[in-house]
């Protein structure tokens, strides 16, 4: 017993001295965040500055496990760090009354989060007249190009290649020309070719399962889309639709033929990912941000075979509008806890990082960017390649640690300059991979958003989007929430792997089971939305 | 018996009640009270927890301020439209569970009785344990790679000519409970034979020789002397698991299930958290988890009885 | 009589047949998936997306493990690991043979109570949330010690050292009483020696479920990156396989290199292997006494 009283007591000192170097400089304060990044490595370039700057250090806590589950036991325990990012989840920490309003804080001691924010308090204001977060996804300031659009079905460079550089409009073509490709090249690199995969990882399985929607022309809007009828917003689900017929018809048809992957609905996002970069995957479908990593481990180690964004469509009659239209984070964004002893200290922090987005996303003049004889910021060629692989940029400069969940802003800054350097005018084209460069001087464009319609502007749609209204937590609209995504987890793999015979039966069992379950949510979502309309209609972003 | 109350009722001098029994066995008592108090506090304390399938709880508010709600929680979950599949399931896993893994862990017990190669026993049972020792959550990754398209086991299928094209062992629902069984097995297969092994060893060897000598074969004399000697543990643990009907082991089924089995793989632990704590709905949870509890002890004590009324080994 | 000797000679062979048989399956379909995750773990991250590594790595490399043991989490985490399994072991063992002591002695008038209260809370359990409340009353949340009170009594360990002393010649304890030993000199001296391997037993099943487990740093402790533990580092590891975390140094001298990469899957392996080894090698310190100390039975009166 003696020996382990030592340990423990080694133990109980290391730690004790540990905190004792930590507290005596800096005031410490407490993060969660639901994005599962990696332990904070200590000191990062970004971090040291910071740091330094405001006299704080964060302890963080990302996520482990399930966000839901963490949220469970953080609420009914009322155990919350100081400071806290709970994506999707916000509204779940307001009503049980986490987060302590910020508006008086802001007004005192922020000037800058004032400045910047001041056109979109109103759309961040609780309907009891409090702002409780900073909307996570940076604040919108000007038109902001990219070179890659929010989402889009994206198809191998190779293929392409291989085709003559088509530019692919319609489903159809796209599977026609995965086929052909495939029964010319039915390995890669030692490995069968996959045709088609997309990841039905639960908290993924959007990708998959929104695809319809898409191929109907929406942009990302969520399970339900809203078409005008008679002037009017009219929320209508997609599901049990006529395209989502078409849709999972098409890829029964496809797996039948060895196209679609057939273990799609059994791997995880890892594996996903790792099947993407293994560049064997012709096609898929997600979010940008959803398969960004495999992208950029294509780009460093396949050029070949990069994967491009297009906007493919059910047929030639529909007009796709599938970029998003600019709008902030209504509903999600970081909050100040009850649990925080010192929140002026906080909202001086995130003020700190609002003023300094120029530092937080360029980096130091000289060491991370230059700037010409115009006041335009670019990057050198040296420069643009430390910034390209992820891992420095993550672990070594340290942007992720602050850069999505805080208040950010994106867009153009006063002086011109694009906020994010990826969106600098100058760099979209000029910043791109060698491999990028080839697909896009092989079309003709400065950009794979050129691929696509611009979205509709915000006067069009002044609710956008559908996705961020919030169902409330454990009501009966929630509930069915829940069981409609069981009965697509259930449904999704028997219609794409059934006998074609047998379609027909289980899409019918399909539609009677699923119709019940999204009437709640549609005339939740349609009251909120007309409330949106009706506020913030007038509003130009 | 009877001897060893003798013993101990000489000291006891003219009061045979309880208390007077008690101030005698004072040390007794004093060796277990610290773990009689540790039970109530760790295990018994947290059941006063169950008020809250009464309640319709919200965190924010203090225990007492909430809204009471009688047994709504409990209908609820009675008219939930996936209750009797999940019942079905948690109760369907468990029992292939509990079967495979005694009928392995016996025989795999029996079997390493029959080897005479002392070497050969070691190092096959040390093997067998090694998954033992392993969590779930890196078991399960183990067991996804032997399952896999391309795992071992399809390739050996495949190299045997067994099958023509690989099983995606996961990803077919009706396959899902055995497979959970049999990753069950190749867990625990191991160390579950420890317990009949041991029971083994305090059989008396002049059992085997009388039935060598009367000319039994060796499976006679599994048959009649093995086997039976290992039916006070086999009881034992029936009793022990039956009572575990109702806890489908939650790490190992959230583990290895996916979208696609989802109709076989929701049991009640992954219906809790899913329809419960994920959704705040703290209180259908409890009531969930109260009505778990009070089926087991149920099933547990029923067990019990009939095993007293077979006059078998019993628990208490 | 010769007839009768074939015959049993060909149920012989077959009977042996059919244990080798079964016996080498097992062995095979244990022993591989460790093999293979090790030859993983030494195997280069991209060229083991190719797949085709069985036993040994192709492209051998200790990158993996250099990555992985390049956080300084690790260490804390090693170091909170083995003070909870040492201490819970040592206290979990000693409480489980003080109580099963009690229990055995079949004229303690105490004895049903407590053995049905234990028996009991193998069923019933209040649940997660009210468990929260009551440990944080008593203090154990953003502690270590939440590792060690929990986990110390188990009643399935309770019934099978009970078991065990049951069996114990009674006339042991007879004498030393006789001899005017105190109940707790009885124990000390003559029962602990005796039950030994029962003990390992119960040892092994504290250690190895202290040493596996997540959950409770997940519920108690997610804010305390220093009471981490390494089966809970191995869950972030997992949770997050893409996105490793590496040390400055590394990164950078990885970024010069060019070639390496660490996969999810490479990682996985890498820090199964880490997690697993240590607890698999104090098993042959206590197999010995596994065969004669896992014996299980009831009462029957």
């Amino acid at each position: 017993m003696k020996k382990f009283k030592g340990l423990l007591l080694l133990l109980v000192l290391v730690m004790a001295f540990g905190a004792l170097a930590v507290a005596q400089e800096y005031k410490e304060f407490t993060l969660f965040s639901s994005d599962p990044l990696p332990d904070y490595p200590g000191s990062t370039i970004l971090g040291d500055i910071i740091d330094e700057a405001t006299g704080i250090k964060l302890k963080r806590e990302f996520l482990v496990g399930d966000l839901e589950t963490r949220l469970g036991l953080m609420i009914a325990s009322g155990d919350y760090p100081d400071m806290m990012y709970a994506a999707h989840y916000t509204q779940r920490l307001i009503d049980a009354g986490a987060y302590i309003p910020l508006e008086d804080l802001i007004e005192e001691h922020a000037p800058n989060i004032k400045k910047y924010y001041a056109k979109y308090f109103d759309m961040i204001t609780a309907p009891d007249g409090h702002i409780y977060f900073l909307p996570q996804q940076a604040i919108p300031f000007g038109p902001g190009e990219r070179r890659y659009p929010e989402l889009g079905f994206y198809i191998n460079k190779r293929v392409l290649k291989d085709a003559g550089w088509p530019k692919i409009k319609t489903f159809d073509e796209m599977f026609e020309l995965i086929e052909n490709y495939m029964k010319k090249n039915p390995t890669y690199k030692g490995q069968p070719t996959i045709g088609w995969l997309t990841t039905f990882d639960s908290t993924y399985s959007y990708s998959t399962t929104n695809v319809p929607a898409h191929l109907a022309g929406y942009p990302n809007e969520g399970g339900f889309v809203a078409p005008k009828e008679g002037g009017k917003f009219k929320v209508r689900p997609y599901h049990t639709g006529q395209i989502e017929k078409y849709y999972y018809q098409k890829l029964n048809e496809m797996y039948h033929k060895g196209v679609v992957d057939p273990e799609m609905f059994v791997i995880n996002y890892d594996q996903y990912i790792e099947r993407l970069s293994s560049g064997r995957v012709l096609a898929t479908f997600a979010q940008h941000w959803v398969l960004q990593q495999a992208q950029d481990i294509l780009n460093r180690d396949d050029p070949d075979s990069i994967l491009v964004p297009f906007p493919i469509v059910f047929d030639e009659t529909v007009e796709e509008y599938m970029r998003d239209t600019p709008y902030i984070q209504q509903t999600q964004g970081m909050g100040i806890t009850i649990a925080c002893k010192d929140p002026v200290s906080v909202i001086k922090y995130w003020d700190y990082l609002v003023a300094n987005q120029m530092l937080i996303q360029w980096g130091i003049e000289g060491e991370h960017y230059e700037v010409d004889e115009d006041g335009m910021y670019y990057r050198t060629e040296e420069q643009l390649a430390l910034f390209r692989d992820p891992n420095w940029v993550r672990d070594v400069y340290g942007r992720q640690y602050y850069l999505n969940l805080y208040p950010s802003l994106t867009g153009v800054a006063e002086d011109g300059n694009s906020y994010v350097p990826d969106n600098q005018p100058s760099m979209i084209y000029q910043a791109a991979t060698a491999a990028e460069k080839e697909v896009m001087d092989a079309y003709g464009v400065k950009s794979f958003t050129e691929f696509y319609n611009p979205p509709k502007p915000w006067e069009e749609v002044p609710y956008y989007p559908i996705w961020t209204i919030t169902i409330p937590t454990g009501s009966p609209a929630h509930i069915e929430g829940t069981r409609h995504s069981d009965m697509l987890r259930e449904y999704v793999p028997r219609l794409v792997m059934s006998d074609p015979s047998e379609f027909e039966m289980i899409w019918n069992e399909y539609v009677n089971r699923t119709r019940p379950l999204l009437q709640l949510r549609m005339e939740y979502i349609q009251e909120q939305l007309e409330w949106r309309v009706e506020n913030w209609g007038p509003k130009n972003l | 018996m009877k001897k060893e109350l003798s013993v101990d009722t000489a000291t006891i001098k003219k009061k045979d009640t309880f208390f007077a029994k008690l101030w005698e066995q004072r040390a007794w008592v004093m060796m277990s009270f610290p773990f009689i108090v540790y039970v109530i506090i760790f295990r018994y304390l947290p059941i006063g927890g169950w008020v809250l399938a009464f309640q319709n709880y919200w965190p924010a508010k203090s225990l007492f301020d909430q809204t009471w709600v009688g047994l709504e929680n409990f209908r609820m979950l009675f008219d939930d439209p996936v209750f009797f599949q999940v019942l079905r399931n948690t109760i369907a896993i468990s029992a292939i569970k509990l079967t495979l893994g005694m009928f392995f862990a016996i025989l795999l017990a029996l079997i390493l009785n029959e080897v005479r190669n002392l070497r050969f026993k070691k190092i096959t049972q040390t093997i067998s344990y090694l998954p033992y020792f392993i969590s779930w959550v890196v078991a399960a990754n183990l067991v996804r790679d032997l399952l896999a398209t391309d795992g071992i086991i399809n390739e050996i299928l495949m190299a045997l000519n067994i099958v023509d094209k690989p099983i995606m062992f996961l990803g077919v629902p009706k396959l899902f409970w055995w497979v959970i069984g049999f990753s069950h097995v190749w867990k625990q297969i191991g160390w579950d034979a420890i317990v009949y092994l041991a029971a083994m060893t305090s059989i008396n060897p002049n059992l085997y020789e009388a039935a060598m000598i009367d000319g039994a074969s060796r499976l006679q004399r599994i048959r009649h002397i093995t086997l039976p000697a290992l039916r006070p543990t086999i009881v034992i643990l029936l009793i022990l698991n039956i009572g575990q009907l109702m806890n489908a082991g939650f790490e190992q089924v959230y583990l290895l299930q996916n979208g696609r089995v989802i109709e076989y793989a929701r049991i009640f632990e992954i219906f809790e958290l899913d329809f419960g704590l994920k959704m705040m709905r703290y209180s259908f949870a409890t009531a969930a988890g109260i009505f778990r509890s009070v089926v087991s002890i149920i099933l547990v004590f029923s067990a019990n009885y009939i095993a007293k009324r077979l006059d078998q080994e019993r628990l208490f | 009589m010769s007839r009768r000797f074939t015959r049993r000679s060909t149920e012989d062979i077959l009977l042996d047949a059919f244990v080798y048989i079964f016996l080498i399956c097992l062995i095979v379909v244990t022993l591989y998936p460790f093999l293979n995750t090790v030859a993983v773990s030494f195997n280069d991250g991209l060229d083991s997306l190719k797949g085709g590594i069985y036993l040994w790595p192709r492209k051998f490399t200790t990158f993996n493990y250099r990555m992985l043991l390049a956080r300084p989490q690790i260490y804390q985490a090693v170091k909170v690991t083995l003070a909870r399994t040492v201490l819970s072991t040592a206290l979990g063992v000693f409480s489980t043979a003080i109580l099963a002591y009690t229990i055995s002695r079949r004229e303690f008038v105490l004895r049903k109570f407590i053995s049905t209260l234990y028996v009991i809370t193998l069923y019933v359990n209040g649940g997660l949330i009210p468990t929260y409340f009551v440990y944080r009353y008593l203090g154990l949340t953003n502690s270590f010690w939440v590792y060690i009170w929990p986990a110390i009594l188990h009643a399935f360990n309770l019934i099978i050292v009970r078991t065990y002393i049951e069996g114990l010649p009674e006339s042991l304890i007879e004498s030393a009483r006789i001899d005017g030993a105190g109940e707790f000199t009885i124990f000390l001296r003559i029962i602990m020696p005796l039950i030994k391997p029962v003990l390992a037993v119960v040892a092994l099943f504290t250690a190895v479920a202290a040493w596996n487990s997540w959950f409770d740093v997940f519920v108690y402790n997610p804010m305390k990156p220093e009471l981490s533990t390494l089966a809970y580092e191995l869950q972030k590891v997992l949770a997050s396989a893409q996105q490793m975390s590496t040390s400055m140094e590394l990164a950078m001298s990885r970024a010069a290199a060019g070639a390496n990469e660490v996969t999810p899957r490479a990682i996985r392996a890498t820090m199964t292997v880490i997690v697993t080894v240590p607890i698999a090698c104090i098993y042959p310190f206590l197999q010995k006494y596994f065969v004669h100390g896992l014996t299980l039975g009831g009462v029957k009166e």
